[in-house]
């Protein structure tokens, strides 16, 4: 393989970005075709590398450059490492950002902002490519601030409406407290393990093999891990940094299918699959991830059960899924976390993208108003029952096999350790609520009869609509087969080997659910709760444990209260240091100013006793100041 | 005869000055300008097969002595840094009708000039060599005949100019009085300086007398109250090779006297240096903050850029040098740049007030754009030029320690005040609008070279910016070439 071609994989988005970004507004609805064209070379580049890793499933080089290297200090390098993980995950990139392109042709036909849409979402695929590409954590940080921007920018697309760019600012800023322990992480990362190569990952990988770690520095390490997998909280919007994932939503449907579901979201179990080398010295952390992820896959399911609105009942959804992933990672299996993201990927961009062609149709995002759609649209009804049905781990669906996995390699650990045991219980329950929350949309939408909408307009989506639909649905089916891949299962270190009482119980668990779903939701909407716990229930839910609430007023009281203070000491005693410095370098400016008045003779007064000056330092001042000299 | 093949690069040069004449008796000027171009292009690419940079392709001997010059990788950059500031400026006066055949032989004798200051082993040819650019200088400043700001800048540029080469050619006769020879490869490469009694006052009246007058063609304060006169009155491409050109010379010149002086005579010269570099950086970035004129506020940006690169003078470490080396490099390429772009507005009839920047990037986006981008790289803004070399130089002087360090932060608290006048400029050109009347843009030709030479020039400020590893890494390498006595 030549490794170099895969340098243009970000090369060609970039080139879309800067050529809309400068001749959009005349380019007009064209934009989006030099887009998808400059997508698809990308796509085919990554397929590229997707076959040729499979050959070679051993396959890794690190490609670099130096880019700056300080002669006492570390050396900063660019560059790529391709190997197994690269190749998969640039694969889904790719293909869901070429779909999401061409589904965006129909979807944002005729918004008024559509140059700007296209050249965010190239330079999103552009950045988005290079964070996978990364083969340093300095580098891959530097592109996790710009998917973040990207992120930020397309939430807010729409930011005359005030909730998108108030949820803008939100992902913005909840992220930030993420990207602030990643930066923590890899500042202490840098400082201990000083390989030749700052943050390069495999030089990280074979320092922590070869060294042996006395107990204080395993502390530093698993604060270092710690810090990182803070980072990948906030991006992968785990508990309790999850709050800006549903209100992500307000961007463009496309926007949540590609970034909030498919690809960015993903970066975090990314970047600690790229981390396990170094987790395996520190449990603590691992523990910790598999807490939390197996917590936020329950916790995030829970308020998926009541949310009205079809977009954020999948947000939550792919809060809950990313838990699962977590959950893996932390049990030990990058290969089962990196196969489930695989799967999820691609029901879950089918999901938000059905979800968007109801949402094209019928002009409304609110599940209550929707309902009897399947014999309007039928393509978009069945595609989003197979991505329901691989969501909730029905066979023969991809979504199955992948959450099996999980599960299995869960209970395998929890048979030596407890706390591993309570996770899976968890995460047996979670398939229960998944089921349950997804078939309920499903219902919602297309069963029972029109509540309120306008159904005489209402027709199946354009054909680069349902396209994408078909396609994610062939993978969201069929995407399990790669298992049957020696060369795959080799790169994950998995095997497609299935545990019949875990698989039972999954299965049974998730068709529980359908059926219970089926039941309260396929006539309409059931009648209010009459048990005053059920009503108690549905209202925490419903308010989402409160957490908007307590996060909004810890930032009004505690942050603000103590940025007031900051706000204080920065307004009049920083400030009034620099103004006063400022104002001393006007007034000194204008007081110089005058001297000389242009007049030659002045200037050459000033030439002849700055000679004089210089003598009397060199003769007198400089031997004085040190002793000796002259 | 193969032993004169080592002048090729100054044979062609001036032999471009020469057909530059002719040319000008045949009034053809685009011929001039384009002879002289190719010909320093094709000097320049001999330099830097020498240099090794492009790989030898004419294998000379990279270094050594030849009685009166002496060759090394250190003057073969500073001649690429001469040819690339003079053929971006000739460049820019291709589009101008008033530039006709004379000038460029004079800046083609300037350039001439400089390139022996690079190459000179010896005090005569050093002062020849400072003479011959100084002269065509003089010349170039009031070129512009009718324009009375530019003949009286011209004057006063004369006569300050006699009197500091005067001073410098003072201060070199007490030098070799002292030590005996002429030659400043056998001062600088032979320990010459060592032979010498430290606490010889004369030898430190004869430093003196160097440091005033070269101190007037690197413009540092005291010495600097020139040359926001002469760069506002001169016609702004001759403002852009004296900034760039002649203030790099000045660097040259006092490299090659001073720099092994420093290490023998330390404590001393080394305290004046750091002295005068907070002197020199702070008089020129506080001053620069009240100027209405765009091409005075360059100029004291220029001083002030004087300032940083003296620290590279007093710190004297190799890491220091090569910082010092890479900051004229990085200040030549943005000052030539910046005073191209003011002379290209110009023929938009953009005047030369701050106040008449307002709203150019609603007409002229890409002009803006390029100035932006050159204003933010020299005030150090990452990831331009401008940060990486002012980064490095800063370094060192933190590297070697003790009071160094003040100087490093003295740099690094003045880069914070001259953010404030550079970014005033964007602001002007992004945010306002234009004042009413102004920008009328005249019917002309597109000033198409002018565009290629701006072109190339952010060209090369963005990408040593983002990779800036191999010239860091090649500065640091002539720097401990030359300075090999230690």
């Amino acid at each position: 393989m030549d490794t170099l071609l895969f340098v243009l994989i970000p090369v060609f988005p970039i080139i879309a970005f800067l050529v809309i970004a400068f001749l959009g507004n005349s380019m007009k609805e064209s934009g989006g075709y030099v887009a998808l064209v400059m997508e698809l070379i990308s796509f085919i580049i990554s397929i590229y590398m997707f076959v040729g890793v499979l050959t070679v499933p051993s396959y890794s080089v690190d490609k670099y450059m130096i880019w700056f290297s300080l002669s006492h200090g570390p050396t900063f390098e660019i560059g790529m490492l391709i190997d197994g993980f690269t190749a998969i995950m640039i694969f889904i990139v790719n293909l869901v950002g070429f779909l999401v392109i061409l589904y965006s042709l129909g979807y944002m036909h005729a918004d008024p902002g559509l140059a700007r849409y296209y050249a965010e979402i190239s330079l999103f695929i552009a950045v988005m490519n290079g964070l996978v590409l990364s083969d340093n954590l300095f580098e891959l940080f530097i592109f996790w601030e710009l998917v973040g921007l990207c992120s930020y920018l397309l939430i807010g697309f729409w930011y005359r409406k005030p909730e998108a760019a108030k949820a803008a600012k939100k992902a913005f800023l909840v992220t930030r407290v993420g990207d602030v322990m990643l930066l923590f992480g890899m500042i202490i990362l840098l400082y201990q393990s000083h390989t030749p190569l700052a943050l390069n990952f495999n030089q990280l990988y074979s320092w922590a093999a070869t060294s042996k770690f006395s107990s204080a520095e395993l502390t530093t390490l698993t604060a270092a891990t710690f810090l990182v997998f803070g980072g990948a909280m906030g991006k992968s919007a785990q508990f309790p940094l999850h709050v800006w994932l549903p209100d992500a939503m307000e961007g463009p449907t496309t926007v949540s299918a590609l970034i909030h579901a498919a690809t960015m979201v993903k970066a975090g179990v990314f970047l600690i699959v790229r981390m396990m080398p170094l987790l395996q010295y520190t449990p603590a952390t691992e523990l910790i991830i598999a807490v939390i992820g197996g917590f936020t896959a329950f916790f995030a399911a829970t308020m998926g059960l009541v949310a009205p609105d079809i977009k954020r009942v999948l947000a939550y959804s792919t809060i809950s899924q990313l838990g699962y992933m977590f959950l893996a990672l932390g049990a030990g299996s990058a290969g089962a976390a990196m196969y489930h993201l695989m799967s999820h990927a691609f029901f879950k961009a089918l999901l938000f993208l059905a979800a968007g062609s109801v949402i094209h149709a019928v002009n409304t995002q609110d599940l209550h108003k929707m309902g009897g759609l399947f014999t309007k649209m039928k393509i978009t009804a069945v595609t989003m029952l197979i991505g329901g049905l691989s969501l909730s781990g029905i066979p023969p669906f991809s979504g199955f096999f992948s959450k099996d996995l999980i599960l299995d390699v869960v209970l395998q650990k929890g048979l030596n350790n407890p706390v591993y045991m309570v996770l899976y219980i968890l995460a047996v329950l979670t398939v229960l609520l998944t089921a349950f929350y997804m078939f309920r949309l499903w219902f919602l939408a297309f069963m029972g009869k029109p509540r309120g909408y306008d159904e005489k307009h209402v027709h199946e989506s354009p054909g680069v609509m349902v396209v994408p639909l078909i396609i994610l649905a062939i993978f969201a089916t069929f995407s399990w087969m790669f298992l049957l891949l020696p060369s795959f299962s080799q790169i994950l270190g998995i095997s497609l080997s299935l545990n019949i009482p875990t698989m039972l119980i999954g299965v049974s668990l998730g068709l529980v659910g359908i059926y219970v779903s089926y039941m309260l939701y396929s006539a309409g909407i059931p009648k209010k709760f009459t048990s005053v716990v059920m009503k108690q229930i549905h209202n925490i839910l419903y308010r989402k444990y409160w957490f908007d609430e307590v996060y909004g007023a810890f930032s009004i009281y505690i942050i603000y209260g103590f940025a007031k203070l900051v706000s204080m000491f920065d307004k009049y005693i920083i400030d009034g240091v620099i103004d006063g410095i400022a104002a001393g370098g006007v007034m000194l400016s204008s007081s110089l100013y005058p001297i000389g008045k242009g007049l030659v003779k002045n200037y050459v007064t000033l030439i002849i006793s700055g000679l004089i000056i210089t003598f009397i330092l060199l003769i007198y001042v400089s031997p004085f100041l040190y002793g000796g000299g002259i | 005869m193969t032993a004169y093949l080592v002048y090729t690069p100054e044979i062609l040069i001036m032999i471009s000055a020469l057909l530059a004449l002719l040319f000008d008796v045949l009034d053809s000027k685009k011929l001039a300008g384009g002879i002289a171009i190719i010909l320093n292009l094709v000097a320049l690419v001999i330099i830097l097969g020498w240099s090794g940079i492009t790989g030898s392709i004419l294998s000379l001997p990279q270094s050594g002595g030849h009685g009166l010059f002496y060759f090394s990788l250190f003057g073969y950059m500073f001649q690429i840094i001469f040819i690339i500031v003079t053929v971006s400026v000739e460049l820019t006066t291709l589009d101008f009708s008033e530039y006709n055949g004379i000038f460029y032989a004079l800046i083609e004798f300037a350039l001439t000039g400089m390139m022996i200051v690079a190459i000179s082993g010896d005090m005569v040819i050093l002062i020849l060599g400072l003479e011959l650019a100084g002269i065509s200088t003089y010349i170039l400043t009031g070129y512009i005949r009718k324009s009375e700001l530019s003949v009286e800048a011209a004057m006063k540029y004369y006569i300050i100019g006699s009197i500091s080469s005067s001073l410098t050619i003072f201060g070199l006769s007490i030098l070799y009085g002292v030590t005996g020879t002429t030659s400043l490869w056998l001062l600088n490469l032979h320990a010459g300086y060592s032979y010498i009694p430290k606490n010889n006052p004369l030898l430190y009246l004869g430093f003196s007398f160097i440091i005033a007058g070269l101190g007037f063609k690197i413009a540092m304060a005291p010495f600097h109250m020139w040359a926001p006169d002469v760069y506002q009155g001169a016609p702004s491409p001759v403002s852009a090779f004296l900034a760039a050109g002649s203030k790099t010379m000045g660097f040259m010149a006092m490299f090659i006297i001073f720099l092994s002086a420093i290490f023998y005579f330390a404590p001393n010269l080394s305290l004046l240096f750091g002295f005068f570099a907070i002197l020199t950086m702070t008089t020129g970035n506080i001053l620069a903050i009240k100027q209405r004129n765009i091409k005075r506020m360059l100029a004291y940006s220029s001083i002030a850029n004087a300032g940083y690169i003296l620290i590279a003078f007093s710190v004297d470490t190799p890491l220091a040098v090569a910082g010092g080396m890479f900051q004229i490099f990085s200040h030549a390429i943005m000052k030539v740049g910046a005073f191209i772009v003011v002379a290209v507005v110009s023929v938009f009839g953009v005047g030369e007030s701050i106040t008449d920047y307002k709203g150019l990037a609603k007409e002229h986006s890409l002009l803006a754009l390029s100035f932006a981008i050159m204003l933010l790289s020299l005030a150090g803004v990452p990831p331009l030029m401008g940060f990486m070399s002012k980064f490095v130089l800063f370094s060192g002087a933190v590297q070697a320690g003790g009071w160094y360090i003040l100087l490093a932060i003295a740099g690094v608290l003045n880069s914070a005040l001259s953010l404030y006048y550079y970014a005033r400029i964007v602001k002007y050109m992004y945010i306002d609008n234009p004042e009413p009347g102004k920008h009328k843009n005249k019917k002309i030709s597109m000033p198409i070279y002018s565009y290629i030479s701006i072109f190339v020039l952010v060209v090369i400020i963005v990408a040593v910016g983002i990779y800036p590893s191999p010239i860091i890494g090649y500065f640091i390498h002539i720097a401990s070439q030359y300075m090999v006595w230690r």
